[in-house]
């Protein structure tokens, strides 16, 4: 089990620079979630743990140690792809061995330990099939099970879920995390989705053209972003320009923002310009007087869940929120809005 | 059914070409190897098996037959060992330098065998390169009389076939996805485990069609043998010519040819056979 | 490849003694078609590589004989028939095999490219006695059938290629349009299909240019195609004519490469 540790990595192609000085840590056991758009380098930063890619600067350090000098093959972490990359010519059983054989183990160990990984993942009898003969659910699980029998240092997950359907997502999620927990391996997950980056992870990096924007837990990557392209990235996300942030202390602001005034958390250390972050969560209808807010509702849709309404503040700003279902509404109606203020948090305005 | 699209009597004249200009033209030649030998025209009337009875009791004509259909193995291995560097190395090439290798290829590909092998004339001279070389590099002595062997042959063989080998492996080395390396090296196998036990196998569905291609090719080629190979030493291919346009023995020669077509035939089948578990198991 | 250069570690010398390998095959590969071009240019008497002094006599000396010459003339005709005749049957082949399906699809396939799978020597033999069988044995029209029944698979697959590039539904859009089926294939196909029908067409030329075998046995009383009058050449008189004549034909081939290339691509062509 290990602890890893990656500080100012660098990866450059020709004139495009894919990794711009990213640091991560992972502890031993946990499950660390590289979250971002496509194109923002979480696979270079995974390609480079896995040392299919040479980083040009920077380090990575596994109990302390640097691998950056290790092919590949010496690294011992266990990779899971996208695409599975499973081995078209070989059985489901040979792939599962494919790694203990390379090892030259004994025959009769590389059987016992196949068979036991087989049943980990559900898999038993279907040891002689072709991969092209077994479902997409089945060749994921056989992707995880042939990188989890070598008993990998480290297990490196590359969008795994990416090309299954929503319901046997969901099934893998669960058994991915469970065998993870249950094996005690230290992972990296790359994803583009906010909802399996925050479901399964202990830490998420949310990263941003070859850089982390931010590092930090589930919760705090969606109730507290440091800025814009984090709380847009997780989540349905409402900002409000405020007119006025005074400071109140350790990160405590009161401000004042389409008219009303109000104190709240927020990023620490805000002197420019500001922006209020209200997820949808955190707002509700009320009468016209008693709210925060008052708008007038521009656009309603019933999701059967929810009701979903956009509502225009005086400033001209607009408010996305899910109402309780049975809630009257009509467009046009002038409504208040109330917040729960432990929803609410301040960021720095920067321009995205 | 389909058969109601008009669009399909388009297809009439090829057909026609394939069936009246080859598939007769071959079933005849079937039933000319059972005519008995003609005296004043090139065959008789009657027929008769006297020409397979001929052929298949007499040690000159197994020996010949034997000689093609080896020969024509040793080329297509050879032609494999110098195919696959370079398929590996077209495979890895894009842009213009892709453009350039495959030009490389197709230039040979697109000469005539003749021209070709007239190269290897000019090559295989007494003081030519070819003895030059080996002259400089200090392995002979003496320049060697090349021209009219064997191994000449064989060489010319080798080049004029490369180009259907070089193409098809190097197809089904792109479509090799590059992930099946990466995972394979992630579990610890080495450049050399990761060619042996993923590239090699999935690359077959390469070098089957190529291996058959170049010796279904090379069993019957004429021109090599005939430009290079002299007087001295017979393949199937000329000694069949030599029937029909020297002596005019058509029935003999179309015995012959068929002879030949058969043994390629089983040896192309047992080949297949032999392989059909790594075919089944590799092919996309 | 760069991007991998770390997932083995570093190993110089290997990729050093392949790149050896490669420029040693490639030689190999090369090095008759150079020696040919090299041998052609030389003022002696001899053919040699490398030729000695420079000059082109050996091309007037081509040009100036009549029996190579006719074999140039008669390959350059019965070449361009080919590629014209090769072309139309195997645009309209391909025309077909787009509306059949399944099984009889792939027989179909194999069917139109059978001229190439068996080998040369036995279709020649066959047309030997077919065309004796229906009196056209000696024929420049029989040798002519010969070299379109050989090129044929060339253009086929060349065409068949470019025609299931063009999706379907572009004809059903120019139906709904209004055009009947001629004005379809004419406006819509044809265009779309024109690089690879005029690369099918460059293939037949260039197979039919080559062709050795089956000029063999189905040559004409009195006729000559430039292979067979080479081959002859060889055997009696080796003289550097034989590389000029030899040099003239891999230029055809280079620039039939070139043309490839620049209509549809080499690497899409092979």
């Amino acid at each position: 089990m290990a602890t890893v540790e990656v500080r100012d990595l660098r990866k450059r192609y020709q004139d495009f620079l894919a990794l711009d000085g990213v640091s991560l840590k992972a502890e031993t056991g946990q499950l660390v979630t590289l979250l971002g758009p496509s194109g923002c380098g979480k696979s270079t930063t995974l390609r480079c743990l896995a040392g299919f890619l040479e980083a040009n600067g920077g380090e990575i350090t596994v109990d302390g140690e640097s691998i950056l000098g290790t092919p590949a093959n010496r690294r011992g972490f266990g990779v899971v792809f996208q695409n599975y990359a499973l081995f078209p010519h070989m059985t489901v059983a040979e792939n599962i061995g494919y790694g203990l054989k390379i090892q030259k183990l004994p025959k009769s160990e590389i059987e016992t330990r196949v068979y036991d990984a087989m049943k980990l993942v559900r898999l038993d009898g279907l040891g002689d099939r072709l991969p092209r003969a077994i479902s997409g659910g089945q060749q994921q699980r056989v992707a995880l099970a042939r990188a989890l029998v070598l008993k990998p240092k480290l297990l490196l997950l590359d969008e795994p879920l990416a090309n299954l359907d929503a319901r046997l997502r969901d099934e893998v999620r669960w058994l991915i995390r469970d065998l993870q927990q249950q094996s005690g391996i230290t992972a990296f997950y790359v994803t583009h989705d906010q909802s399996e980056a925050m479901a399964m992870s202990d830490m998420v990096a949310v990263m941003k053209a070859g850089r982390v924007a931010q590092f930090a837990t589930p919760r705090e990557i969606y109730q507290k972003p440091t800025e814009r392209y984090v709380a847009d990235f997780t989540g349905e996300a409402n900002f409000i320009p405020c007119q006025s942030v005074t400071p109140q202390g350790e990160g405590r602001y009161a401000i004042t923002a389409a008219g009303a005034t109000l104190e709240l958390e927020g990023v620490p250390g805000i002197t420019g310009p500001a922006e209020l972050l209200l997820r949808p969560e955190a707002l509700s209808l009320t009468a016209p007087e008693a709210g925060t807010f008052k708008g007038t509702v521009t656009k309603s849709a019933f999701l059967g869940a929810a009701l979903h309404c956009e509502i225009t503040l005086p400033d001209g700003s607009m408010l996305k929120l899910a109402a309780e279902p049975n809630h009257k509404v009509r467009t046009g109606e002038v409504v208040g809005i109330a917040i729960d203020n432990s929803h609410a948090w301040l960021m720095p305005e920067v321009a995205p | 059914m389909s058969l109601k699209n008009p669009k399909l009597l388009l297809a009439i004249p090829a057909i026609a070409l394939i069936f009246v200009f080859m598939i007769l033209p071959i079933t005849n030649m079937v039933e000319m190897s059972f005519r008995t030998p003609g005296t004043s025209a090139p065959f008789g009337d009657d027929y008769t098996a006297q020409h397979y009875d001929r052929i298949l009791s007499d040690g000159h004509y197994w020996s010949v037959l034997i000689r093609s259909l080896l020969t024509a193995g040793l080329v297509t291995v050879l032609c494999l060992i110098v195919s696959y560097p370079i398929a590996w190395h077209m495979s890895k090439a894009r842009g213009m330098k892709a453009v350039f290798l495959y030009a490389c290829i197709a230039s040979p590909l697109m000469t005539g065998v003749l021209v070709r092998n007239f190269g290897w004339m000019i090559a295989a001279a007494l003081n030519g390169p070819l003895n030059q070389t080996l002259l400089g590099l200090g392995i002979i002595e003496m320049p060697l009389r090349l021209l009219f062997t064997q191994g000449l042959v064989i060489l010319a063989l080798v080049h004029v076939f490369v180009p259907f080998m070089v193409l098809p492996i190097n197809n089904a080395l792109r479509n090799i996805s590059p992930t099946l390396i990466e995972a394979s090296s992630s579990m610890g196998a080495t450049r050399r485990e990761v060619f042996r036990d993923i590239i090699l196998p999935l690359s077959f569905p390469g070098i089957y069609p190529g291996m058959i291609l170049v010796y279904v090719l090379a069993v019957a080629a004429y021109v090599t043998p005939a430009l290079l190979g002299g007087a001295m030493v017979s393949y199937m291919p000329t000694l069949i010519i030599g029937e029909l346009t020297g002596t005019f023995q058509w029935p003999f020669g179309s015995a012959l040819a068929i002879v030949l077509s058969v043994s390629t035939i089983l040896v192309v089948a047992l080949f297949t056979a032999l392989t059909s578990r790594l075919m089944e198991r590799s092919k996309a | 490849m760069s991007e991998m250069t770390n997932t083995f570690g570093h190993q110089k010398t290997m990729n050093i003694g392949f790149g050896v390998l490669i420029v040693l095959l490639y030689v190999f590969l090369m090095a008759p078609l150079v020696m040919i071009v090299g041998a052609s240019f030389t003022e002696s008497l001899m053919i040699e590589f490398p030729p000695q002094g420079l000059s082109f006599r050996w091309y007037f000396e081509f040009f100036n004989r009549q029996d190579l010459v006719d074999g140039l003339l008669m390959s350059l005709r019965i070449g361009a028939v080919t590629a014209i005749v090769t072309m139309s049957v195997a645009m309209m082949a391909a025309m077909a095999g787009q509306v059949i399906a399944g099984r009889l699809s792939g027989w179909f396939q194999l069917g139109m490219t059978l001229p190439l799978l068996v080998p040369e020597l036995l279709t020649a033999v066959g047309l030997l006695f077919f065309l004796y069988k229906i009196e056209m044995a000696k024929t420049v029209l029989g040798l002519q059938m010969g070299h379109i029944l050989m090129s044929f698979p060339y253009a086929y697959v060349s065409i068949a290629a470019a025609m299931r590039q063009v999706p379907h539904s572009l004809e059903e859009a120019s139906q709904s349009l209004g055009a009947n089926g001629w004005q379809t294939f004419r406006l819509v196909i044809l265009p779309l299909v024109m690089p690879g029908l005029a690369m099918g067409g460059i293939f037949a030329f260039i197979n039919s240019f080559d062709l050795y075998t089956i000029s063999l046995l189905l040559k004409p009383l009195g006729g000559n195609t430039l292979p067979l009058a080479l081959f002859d050449f060889l055997t009696y008189e080796f003289k550097p004519t034989a590389a000029a004549a030899a040099t003239l034909s891999i230029l055809l081939s280079i620039a039939g490469v070139a043309l490839v290339q620049r209509l549809v691509g080499l690497q899409r062509a092979f």
